[in-house]
Order: C-alpha cells, then sequence, then structure tokens
C-alpha cells in the first residue's frame, strides 16, 4: 500500500522550488553584473579579488558573499517585493525609513551616538577657541523634529531641539565669541515647516535654504538679498535618498528647485567647472547629487559681480546640506570657501592660514554632527 | 557559510545537491565530505585544521577502542583521551577568556586571547563524542572508512547549528540510504519552512527586540512586547534552522532527529525541555546524567546530578554569566514543579499556559541580556509598572508579525497543513513557491540578519 502510493507521488514542490534555484542561479552567474543601483543609489559590490591572505582573513569570503548579493539577478525587483510584503504587514516602516500619516518619509533615528557626538563637540570647541575671527555655528534640526503630528504615534525619535540646544550650551559655556543660530527656532515659525524639507529626501528644499538665509542676514545684521531677479528651475521627478533606502512605492516624487544664480568662478575640488550645477546628475534619480558635484573637498564660488581687489570672503564648513545654499551665499559675500571634512583629509589649517575670512561658518545637520567622524581633521 | 543566505541558496546549494545527485553511490559520502568542508572552510579557513584535528582524533579512539575491545583499561583510555580532546578544543576556543576574566577578578592580570569561536564547534564535538563513547559502549560499531566517518563529521546541513546528530542515529544511513521522492518533498518543504521561519519571522521580531533592548528606558508595555519578541525570534531562527538542516538532510537520503515540537505550547517546563531543543537535552541526559547516575540514586545525589546537567546546559548556549544563571533558573523551576505543582499545572487548562509562556519569556530576558545591570533594570521595567505611549508604535509596525508568528508557534498550522494543504498537492506547491519566493526578497535586502549561534 504504501509503496504503491509512493510510486504514483509526484514530487511537485521539490521540481518546482528546486528547478527554480538551479535555472535562477545559472541565469544569475551568467548575467554580466553591473556598476551601480540606480535605485539604491549607490555603487555595488564587484567581484573581489583573490588572495591567499584574504581568505585567511576571512575578508576574501565575506566580499563574495557581499558581491553575490548584490548583483542578485533582478535585484531592484526582490527589493521591490520585499517592500510590498512590509506593507502587507502593515508596517510603517521598511530599511529604517518611517513612513510619515501625510505619506511623507523620514529617517527613523532613535539613538544618538553619545561618544561621537561629544567627541565632535569637543572638536568643536578647540577648533573655535584657537581661532580669532568671526564665528557663526547652524546645527540643522531634521524633518521629523518639525513635523512630530506626521509622525506614527509612540515612535520616539531623537529630540533635536534639546539636542541642538546641549551642543549650544556647551558652546556658550566656553564663553566661546560665536553667533548661535536658532534654526529649529526659524523653522517652528513657519506655517507649514512641510515646505522647508523634501518628502523623499533627507536634505532641506531650496525653500528651506532661503529661510536659513533669513536666519542668518538677520542674525549677523546683514540685507537679505532679493531673489526676485533669479530663475527659479524646477526639476520633477526627484526620488531622495529616502526613497532609495525604503523603495515605498507609493510615495510621490519631489520637485528639486534650485535659483540660477550666476556666479564668476567656479572651483569644486581643484577642478575649475562652468557651473556650481552638474547639469548630467539632474537626469538620475538622486538630482540633489547635482549640487555642487556632489560632497567634493574644497569648493570656491565667486560671485558674479566680485570686488576683485577686497573680496568679502565666507567659508563654510558643512555637509550636504550647503550644497544646494552655495550659490545663495554668494549674494552676500564675494567669495564662498566651501569645505567638507569627509573628503578633505589634509590642507584645512593650511587654507585657514592663507585665507582671511569675514566669517566662518559651521552648518551642520543634527544627524550628521553627531556622527561624523571627520571632524579631527579641523586640526589638520 | 548560514542557510540563510542568497549565497547559499543560488550558489552552494544548487552546486552541492546537483553534484550528490549525480556522483555514483560509490562516492556519495566523499562528495557530501569535500562539500561540507568546502562549506565550513568558507567562513572560517583557519578553522579547517580543528575540523580535521576532530575528526582523526575520533577516528582513531573509535578504531583504539574496537582493536583493544578485550582489555578494558586500554578501551577507556581511548575513551578518556576522545573525551577530553573534544572537551579541550570546546574549553580553549569558548570558555578560555571567560575563565580568564573570572580570575582576573580575583586579582589575577592574565591578558584576554584573542580567539573567535569556530563555527558550530558546541555541536560538532557533542556529536563526535557521541560516537566514542557508544563505540565505548559497545552500542554502535566503529567505522572503519575514514570518509564516511569524516562526512558523519563535517555532515554540513546539521554542522553549525543542530540538530545534535548521534553517530547512532545515522549510523546505518551513512552506509545504505535512498533518495526517495516524498523524502524529497517532504524535504524542500522542511527546508522551505525552515527558511521562512528564520528569514520571516525570526528576523522580523528580531528587529523589534534589538531595537527596543537598546533603548535607555521604556514603558512596561513595551518591555513585554520585547520579550515576546525575543522569545518567537529564538524560536523562529533556531528551529527555523533546524528544519532547513533536517529538510536538506531528508533529501540527501537521512533522517535527522526533530529537534522542536511546539514547545510553547507546554503546560510546564518539564514538558517545555522535552519539546525544546530535544536532541540537546537527550544529549545531556545520555551523556551526561545517566552517566551520573541519573535518578537511580540518593535523592541529594539526584539534585547535584541535575544541578551538573543544568549548569552545563545553560553554559553551553554561551560562555557567561547569565547563561549559567538561565540554566540553573531552570534546575530551579524543574525541581519546584517536580516536587509540588507539576501535577496540577498537567490538570490545568489555562493557568499552567499561562505559567509556562511568562516564566520562559522571563527566561529568554535572561538569556538575551548578558549585562547584569541591563538585565536587572529589564525586570524591573516588566514588573514595575512604567507608563509611556512607545508601545503603541511597536504593536502598530509589528502587531500583524507577532501574531503570525504566535500562529505558527501553534500546531494549528500542523493541522491546518495535515488536513488541507497535504490533500491539494498543487495548492501546496503554490503556497510554498511563494514563501520561498518572498523569502528570497528578504535576503536580498536584508537589513537585519544576524547569525545567532556565533557564541553557541
Amino acid at each position: 500500500m504504501k509503496k504503491k502510493h509512493d510510486q504514483k507521488m509526484f514530487p511537485l514542490t521539490a521540481v518546482v522550488v528546486m528547478g527554480f534555484i538551479f535555472v535562477f542561479s545559472l541565469a544569475d552567474a551568467l548575467y554580466p553584473d553591473k556598476e551601480r543601483s540606480e535605485l539604491e543609489n549607490r555603487t555595488l559590490a564587484q567581484s573581489p579579488t583573490f588572495t591567499v591572505d584574504r581568505l585567511v582573513s576571512g575578508k576574501y569570503t565575506l566580499d563574495y558573499e557581499e558581491y553575490i548579493n548584490d548583483q542578485f539577478l533582478g535585484r531592484d525587483f526582490w527589493i521591490d517585493v520585499k517592500a510590498k510584503s512590509e506593507e502587507l504587514l502593515l508596517k510603517v516602516e521598511n530599511n529604517d525609513v518611517i513612513y510619515g500619516k501625510s505619506g511623507r518619509l523620514y529617517g527613523k533615528y532613535l539613538n544618538v551616538p553619545d561618544a561621537q557626538l561629544q567627541k565632535n563637540v569637543d572638536h568643536l570647541l578647540r577648533f573655535f577657541s584657537s581661532y580669532d575671527g568671526e564665528k557663526t555655528l547652524g546645527i540643522i534640526p531634521n524633518a521629523y523634529a518639525l513635523m512630530k503630528d506626521d509622525l506614527p504615534l509612540g515612535l520616539n525619535q531623537v529630540d533635536q531641539q534639546a539636542g541642538i540646544q546641549s551642543i549650544y550650551q556647551a558652546v556658550e559655556e566656553d564663553n566661546i565669541d560665536c553667533t548661535l543660530l536658532d534654526i529649529y527656532g526659524t523653522f517652528s515659525k513657519v506655517s507649514d515647516p512641510g515646505t522647508l524639507y523634501y518628502r523623499t529626501d533627507h536634505h532641506w528644499t531650496i525653500d528651506g535654504a532661503v529661510t536659513f538665509l533669513e536666519e542668518y542676514c538677520r542674525q549677523k545684521g546683514l540685507t537679505m538679498p532679493d531673489l526676485s531677479p533669479y530663475e527659479r528651475v524646477e526639476v520633477q521627478g526627484f526620488y531622495g535618498t529616502y526613497f532609495s533606502k525604503s523603495k515605498n512605492t507609493s510615495v510621490k516624487p519631489d520637485v528639486l528647485s534650485y535659483y540660477d544664480i550666476p556666479l564668476s568662478e567656479v572651483v569644486i575640488g581643484g577642478e575649475e567647472k562652468d557651473s556650481w550645477l552638474d547639469a548630467s546628475a539632474l537626469e538620475t534619480r538622486d538630482k540633489y547629487g547635482a549640487f555642487l558635484y556632489g560632497n567634493q573637498g574644497l569648493s570656491i564660488l565667486k560671485a558674479e559681480n566680485a570686488d576683485p581687489e577686497n573680496p568679502s570672503r565666507l567659508l563654510v564648513i558643512k555637509d550636504s546640506y550647503s550644497n544646494s545654499l552655495a550659490p545663495l551665499l554668494t549674494l552676500l559675500y564675494d567669495e564662498v570657501y566651501l569645505v567638507d571634512l569627509r573628503s578633505m583629509p589634509t590642507g584645512f589649517q593650511e587654507l585657514l592660514s592663507t585665507t582671511q575670512f569675514d566669517d566662518v561658518l559651521f552648518l551642520y545637520n543634527y544627524k550628521n554632527f553627531a556622527s561624523d567622524t571627520n571632524f579631527y581633521r579641523l586640526s589638520y | 557559510m548560514v542557510f540563510s543566505s542568497i549565497l547559499f541558496l543560488f550558489r552552494f546549494f544548487p552546486i552541492a545537491f546537483l553534484l550528490y545527485y549525480l556522483v555514483p553511490k560509490k562516492l556519495k559520502n566523499l562528495t557530501l565530505l569535500i562539500l561540507s568542508l568546502f562549506f565550513y572552510g568558507w567562513g572560517e579557513v583557519r578553522y579547517l585544521p580543528i575540523m580535521f584535528a576532530s575528526m582523526i582524533i575520533d577516528y582513531c579512539c573509535g578504531q583504539g577502542i574496537k582493536r583493544l575491545g578485550k582489555t578494558p583499561g586500554k578501551k577507556r583510555l581511548f575513551l578518556i583521551l576522545s573525551v577530553v580532546l573534544n572537551l579541550g578544543l570546546l574549553f580553549f576556543f569558548k570558555y578560555t577568556n571567560f575563565f580568564v576574566d573570572l580570575l582576573n577578578g580575583l586579582g589575577a592580570s592574565i591578558p584576554e586571547l584573542n580567539i573567535t569561536l569556530p563555527l558550530g564547534i558546541s555541536f560538532y564535538t557533542f556529536q563526535t563524542m557521541s560516537y566514542t563513547i557508544d563505540v565505548y559502549r559497545g552500542k554502535v560499531e566503529a567505522e572503519d572508512n575514514f570518509i564516511t566517518f569524516g562526512a558523519f563529521v563535517v555532515l554540513f546541513p546539521q554542522l553549525i547549528a543542530g540538530p545534535i546528530v548521534t553517530y547512532r542515529s545515522i549510523a546505518s544511513e551513512l552506509k545504505e540510504r535512498r533518495i526517495t521522492r516524498e523524502g524529497l518533498e517532504d524535504g524542500i518543504r522542511y527546508l522551505i519552512m525552515g527558511l521562512a521561519s528564520k528569514v520571516l519571522i525570526a528576523n522580523n521580531v528580531g528587529a523589534l527586540w534589538s531595537e527596543v533592548s537598546a533603548f535607555e528606558s521604556i514603558s512596561t508595555p513595551l518591555a513585554w512586547i520585547g520579550a515576546l519578541a525575543y522569545s518567537l525570534q529564538i524560536y523562529f531562527d533556531f528551529s527555523g534552522y533546524s528544519l532547513m538542516a533536517i529538510g536538506m538532510g531528508k533529501m540527501m537520503g537521512f533522517t535527522f532527529p526533530k529537534n522542536f515540537d511546539f514547545p510553547y505550547i507546554s503546560k510546564s517546563v518539564t514538558e517545555f525541555w522535552r519539546r525544546w531543543h530535544m536532541t540537546l537535552g537527550s544529549w545531556f541526559r545520555d551523556y551526561l546524567y545517566i552517566p551520573l547516575g541519573g535518578n537511580r540514586v540518593s535523592p541529594g545525589r539526584q539534585y547535584f546530578n541535575l544541578f551538573v546537567v543544568w549548569f552545563c546546559t545553560g553554559f553551553w548556549h554561551g560562555a557567561n554569566w547569565n547563561f549559567i544563571i538561565w540554566g540553573l533558573y531552570f534546575l530551579v523551576l524543574l525541581i519546584l514543579e517536580k516536587r509540588f505543582y507539576l501535577q496540577k499545572l498537567e490538570q490545568s487548562r489555562v493557568i499552567s499556559h499561562v505559567y509556562l509562556i511568562l516564566v520562559v519569556m522571563a527566561s529568554w530576558v535572561i538569556f538575551a541580556l548578558t549585562d547584569f545591570s541591563d538585565m536587572g533594570n529589564y525586570f524591573v521595567t516588566l514588573f514595575a509598572f512604567r507608563g509611556g505611549n512607545d508601545w503603541i508604535y511597536y504593536l502598530r509596525n509589528y502587531g500583524v508579525v507577532l501574531l503570525l508568528g504566535i500562529f505558527f508557534a501553534t500546531p494549528l498550522i500542523k493541522i491546518w497543513y495535515e488536513r488541507i494543504l497535504s490533500r491539494h498537492p498543487v495548492l501546496k506547491t503554490v503556497l510554498l513557491s511563494a514563501i520561498f519566493f518572498v523569502s528570497v526578497a528578504y535576503l536580498v535586502d536584508a537589513t537585519y540578519n544576524p547569525f545567532l549561534y556565533s557564541r553557541f
């Protein structure tokens, strides 16, 4: 009886699933590798080179595993399947991106890396107390800090208002002569703070940058420049970093805007450029990368009608938030120097000693400020 | 290499099984040996020599016992040699730093050794020891063929995370086994369900636990949700691995023992340990508790024996005090149950389940938190009410997954399968394929895919 049953039975699942594994593995192995993922906005791992040393240390096999994962056939499709399944499970997040009630995306931020933050505050204080000139500090909150009602109930994100306050307090307690920009306060007074940030990206919009500029002018006693002469360019179909991480397919794309401000000279990462805008990047998914060609070490922007004899100069020590702000700053200063410590291992002190600045603006997003590991480069 | 990875499923698995099915019967064990060595060496090439050492030691000890069987003294010598060398390997790699810390705490200043735990050492040392002990006891014949024996020691499906397969239980299959259609069909089902247990449930609820346990302060409801999440994570992670192992075993013609039998539906801790990690429990019973005299001794001695077994059970799970406490916590409960209320529990229909779940959830908190002040704080939060709305988010975000986990932890799933799916092969294939498909998607875009046994 048993035997008869065994003969009749066809192992359908085994044939289907193993057939799929065999065929798909073969296809995956034969399919050519890709350089980067447009959807995820990152370069993909490539086939690692084999050496006995790397094998013994375990590095080769680790890299190989990452390579197989990154180059897996139909990666974008699988990622989409996972994002959809998470939605079916009624989840309101995927890959550390939170879905706001209004459909906006936010970064999940539950714990501050306290040790790194403390180190960074120390580096900042050391730099500020060693530099005698005019100084300004601005810490930019993330969108969620201003959009608390849009977050799912009960999600206890890091309190950025208090976090920023404690950094400012450390500066005050050190008796450092420095202008502290209340960006959080200024942004929270805007009737719809949502307009200051992208829905699918962690950066501020051009309106966020302009609102910042108003606060900067107010506190520095400068006149807010008139932006009406400049064309406001709008680029449709911007899917930002939060989208790339969460792959939330139901989110609507952002519109990326900027003011077309003419400049007389642009030097980015030591190379002279025609424009501060990398037009080719506007064609890709990560359109924010067009501003200042991404995060280059040192960028110098010169205003259109800069005073050649005695130019006013601003130094901005910054993260990527300032990339969209930079051209606006040329309306206040003849020359704007922007330093991104992530891409500038040395040369900061030399720049400081060879160039005279009217103001040094230290401008970071709170989350970046707390986690950056390159602040020690302020001393090199 | 771990089973729950793209590399395993779409590189190692197809190549291994294709080779295994294609080679003639005579070469199957050799193929299995080579494949398993590659599988093991992939993660830790440096530790391949330990694997070879383990094979050679137990092969020689087995042969020694067999050939010198007539002189009890020499026979015993080989047994002791095998046990000492196996436990020596385990102790050196797993427990050296624990004892260094202990001595340093007492005033010594010995530098810590920089050793990483060889993958699966806790499992394969126990497996190979079972061989020598059983040969010594005359329960099984020593294996003459080194390839067959080697294939047993390093057999990749059960190598790194159980079940603990004794040589005795698969000795005949090592020599003669058949790949049947039923074995294939059941095997792939076990493999898929195991993979899904790990990837879809354990990783999902594990992410909840890893977030919750990292918070400095949480509300009491969230602490309970966290403990529930970890209870589900460790069950589905562990039983998922065992299922995958059993499934792949079936697909090769092996019958590995069951390792988990719906432990969370138990009515008492006594029953729980008959359903949880069954192969470890029976290993300790057969190779430690009974040799110590088991329960055929004076009550005092029996308590001592139980103490040794549960101390070792705890310590086996990790070289840390919390694991020892975890083991002894169960010892206390088992003794209490035995002396006072086991019968009442077995008669009760509701309270016994509530009791078991609470007691086991608390045990997982001890298990999960190696730092005593973290553990203390967590227990305070569990039992001294602290308000807050943080639980709303986690319940909302993970509610469906938690419910699915609870459902799949009960035999309802088994009943459902037997009543409906097993009678509709096409529906079964469609469902299992879909589950496999979604599991692959979660592996491709894996944010949280830990390997919990790296410290086992």
